[in-house]
């Protein structure tokens, strides 16, 4: 809306600048309101579970299973396994779901659950039995030309990367992918973790070392150098 | 080396997602000097780049229903739990209070370390976990939120900047607030740089470049060689003037925005220019100017002081570049100082070269005596003649009239310059004779014919007809004179020649016949027969004869048909002027 000199009038602007201020404030409130209901639905359903009431706690686990299951899948790589130390994850909270009475805290809680299961699982199924479809790690580096990382198409660079990522320590593991893979904040990692945020920032960096050493056969090719 | 370690450090944190926007600054200059960490930095940009790939990967298919249902299923017989210490070992049963004593003991042992080892509950935190998290939680939260709301109400800001008419007033009133708040508007637009929606980068760009702090200026030229946005923001930091010459000409060199660059040098002067030309030098590749760039420091330093230009008219010596593009450049711009220097100094084959092509891009009355000096020499007669021909001034025509009878300028050569030199007016040429007349030798008249005669041309026609009038020339020299003006094709002549025919009487046949074959290379055949024939003592036959011999493609030689042409009109104006005196 011009006039004949191609400038924008005045109530052109005023008219814009009000459709801005309606559409942000709308859809300000329409956020907060969702937040708002789902919030206070939790925490209704987990005082009602928290009493026994099962089709409650089933509402709670329709809304953390997305979270716990991806969690668990990126730590374990295959959805089987994902799946069944999802089941785990909540009927051990069902089973001590009493003790809960704050809704934030659920989540950090499934989630550490969560944690101590993988390590649970690493420590049952034994080192270098995940399931990946491509472990290039496993072959010698020094017997062939390495293909450089950036030219792998993506689903081998992350079949790739989640050999490396197997290769970590336990803690590590956990670390890299909340934080990193994940990209939960340290406080989260943390709790979920059991550990001082220090301890986690440490778990972290160690963990971007030895998987850069890891991957070095690949990344140095093309001139890059590690 | 304690820059490396600081880098080892930001990459840390970038690999960590912790990197501020001003760390991230830090990074960047430093990658821009250090090849090694630059290569450990693109590493772990490829390994970063395929984790966001493994975070985004889609999930396998799970019925969400069926799961649900499986663990109410598996819960069914199980009482709904209340704080337990160790639920993962609370499966073995029953235990005694010795063995739940060592279990507090280990529960004890297992708090003391748990910061370092890990905590192994898989059960319910306890009541100390519970009254802490949450409120590490809510302080992160209630910042992160914050956060989030500020991101927020700048983007809706910047929206009021995106499409082809940017609305700062609104934007301004958006921002304002997000100041009043004490945000770092800069870090926040840093941050928004990074944006999935190219829009809300390309705003972002704009309104740092409006920011016009030393850091936004800095972040923005970080995203120089950024494929989506390093346009953008050479444009914002070109349109607040803050491109410095070194950035300029390190874009140049690049050749990554040289548009740019270019529009930006094209506003150089004086001491800038010359500054900017000495950087464009030293940052040149191998130290060494490729020579399709020549163009483009001559042109920035014809636009610079005195010292500049003196530089320029040096290189005009060098091997290397293509001294007549050069010197045009430096020709457009006032080389008053530097050019006696030139010309003074300069000695040896290229430096001769050099003048000459800037003397035919410079025309100076200086030039002459350079030029008289090259038109005595065979190597360089025919070039000097021909920028001869582009000099001002009676004493460049009177040196270029002079090397006609010069037989190292070739023939071809001599004609066209002074066709040339001509071309700009006749009151030059008027001067010319003036002073040979003065000389003594020759009569005004004769020095003017000939200065004319020679350079007959469109335009000179008519002066030509009217010098062949006076009688005191002699015929010969009037013969010439006439058939030049038939040559030249000036329009302007045919009247001048019809009064001239009308004036002759019998003795002045041969000139009549030359009248006649310029006027029918000036007109149709039936014009001149109209002529003749109004003229009334030429019969039909005579007169169709006579156009016959004036044809210049008639076999006959030109001297031939002027005889057998006079031939037949000296009876015609024998009559003419018996009738005349009757």
């Amino acid at each position: 809306m011009s006039n004949s000199h191609g400038e924008t009038t005045y109530e052109h602007r005023a008219a814009r600048r009000s459709a801005v201020v309606h559409d942000r404030s709308f859809m300000e409130r329409e956020t907060l309101r969702l937040r708002l209901d789902r919030r206070a639905q939790e925490v209704r359903d987990l005082s009602s579970a928290g009493s026994g009431d099962r089709a409650a706690f089933g509402r709670l686990v329709e809304m953390h299973f997305g979270g716990i299951y991806g969690l668990l899948f990126r730590m374990v790589g295959n959805p089987e396994d994902a799946e069944d130390l999802a089941q785990e994850v909540f009927v051990r909270a069902w089973k001590s779901l009493g003790s809960i009475s704050d809704d934030e805290a659920l989540r950090p809680w499934l989630t550490r659950i969560a944690v101590n299961l993988f390590y649970d699982h690493l420590r049952k199924r034994g080192r270098g039995l995940r399931v990946v479809e491509l472990d290039p790690l496993a072959a010698d580096p020094g017997g062939r030309e390495m293909e450089p990382f950036e030219e792998l198409d993506n689903r081998e660079a992350q079949a790739l990367l989640g050999a490396a990522i197997e290769r970590l320590p336990e803690r590590l593991q956990a670390a890299v992918i909340l934080r990193v893979v994940e990209g939960r904040s340290y406080e989260e990692t943390a709790a979920a973790m059991g550990l001082k945020q220090q301890t986690v920032r440490g778990h972290v960096a160690k963990g971007r070392q030895l998987l850069m050493r890891f991957l070095k056969p690949w990344l140095t090719n093309g001139g890059s150098s590690l | 080396m304690k820059a490396c370690r600081q880098t080892r450090r930001l990459l840390e944190l970038q690999f960590a997602g912790e990197l501020s926007w001003k760390q991230e600054l830090q990074l960047t200059d430093h990658l821009s000097a250090g090849p090694e960490c630059a290569a450990e930095a693109q590493a772990q940009g490829h390994v970063l780049e395929t984790l966001g790939g493994y975070r985004e990967a889609p999930l396998a298919k799970i019925d969400v229903e069926r799961f649900v249902q499986k663990v109410q299923d598996r819960i069914a017989n199980e009482p709904v739990g209340v704080s337990q210490a160790a639920p993962m070992e609370s499966k073995s049963g029953s235990r005694s209070m010795v063995l739940a004593a060592a279990a507090l003991l280990l529960v004890a042992l297992t708090w003391a370390v748990r910061d370092r080892m890990g905590a192994r509950d898989g059960g319910s935190p306890n009541q100390e976990e519970l009254a802490g998290v949450p409120t590490e939680v809510d302080e992160t939260a209630f910042q992160a939120e914050r956060h989030r709301a500020a991101v927020d109400e700048l983007r809706h800001a910047l929206a009021s900047l995106e499409g082809e008419e940017p609305d700062w007033e609104l934007y301004s009133e958006g921002a304002q607030g997000l100041r009043d708040s004490d945000w770092p508007l800069t870090g926040l637009l840093s941050g928004l740089l990074g944006d999935p929606e190219e829009r809300v980068a390309r705003a972002a760009v704009l309104a740092l470049g409006r920011e016009g702090s030393t850091l936004a200026q800095r972040r923005l030229w970080s995203l120089r060689g950024d494929e989506r946005l390093g346009a953008s923001a050479i444009d914002a930091l070109g349109a607040h003037g803050a491109l410095t010459t070194e950035q300029n000409v390190e874009m140049y060199w690049d050749g990554t925005h040289r548009a740019a660059a270019l529009q930006i040098m094209a506003h150089w002067h004086g001491a800038d220019a010359l500054a900017g030309a000495r950087l464009l030098l030293q940052a040149a590749p191998d130290r060494r100017v490729p020579a399709d760039h020549y163009h483009t420091l001559a042109s920035v330093l014809g636009r610079a002081n005195l010292e500049g230009q003196e530089l320029a008219l040096q290189w005009l010596q060098s091997p290397r570049l293509e001294q007549d593009a050069w010197a045009m450049h430096i020709a457009m711009h006032d080389l008053s100082g530097a050019f006696d220097g030139y010309l003074a100094s300069g000695a040896g084959s290229r430096w001769e070269a050099g003048a000459m092509a800037l003397a035919g891009h410079y025309p100076s009355e200086q030039w002459v005596s350079f030029l008289a000096e090259r038109c005595a020499r065979s190597r360089t007669a025919d070039r000097a003649v021909q920028v001869l021909a582009k000099q001002p001034g009676l004493a460049a025509l009177e040196l270029l009239f002079e090397q006609e009878s010069n037989r190292m300028v070739g023939e071809e050569v001599w004609l066209e310059a002074w066709t040339q030199a001509n071309a700009a007016g006749g009151s030059r040429m008027v001067a010319l004779a003036h002073q040979y007349r003065l000389a003594g030798t020759r009569s005004e008249r004769e020095h003017l014919a000939d200065v004319l005669l020679l350079g007959s041309q469109l335009g000179t026609g008519e002066s030509l007809v009217e010098l062949a009038s006076a009688r005191d020339l002699p015929e010969r020299l009037r013969c010439s004179m006439v058939l030049h003006a038939g040559r030249v094709g000036d329009m302007r002549a045919g009247y001048g020649l019809e009064t001239l025919f009308e004036s002759m009487e019998r003795k002045d046949s041969s000139l009549a016949a030359c009248v006649l074959i310029a006027l029918s290379q000036l007109h149709e055949s039936d014009y001149v027969l109209d002529f003749l024939q109004q003229q009334g003592q030429v019969g039909e036959a005579d007169c169709r004869t006579i156009l016959t011999l004036c044809d210049p493609k008639s076999r006959r030689s030109e001297r031939e048909r002027r005889y057998l042409i006079a031939r037949k009109l000296k009876p015609v104006l024998g009559k003419r002027n018996l009738s005349s005196l009757e």
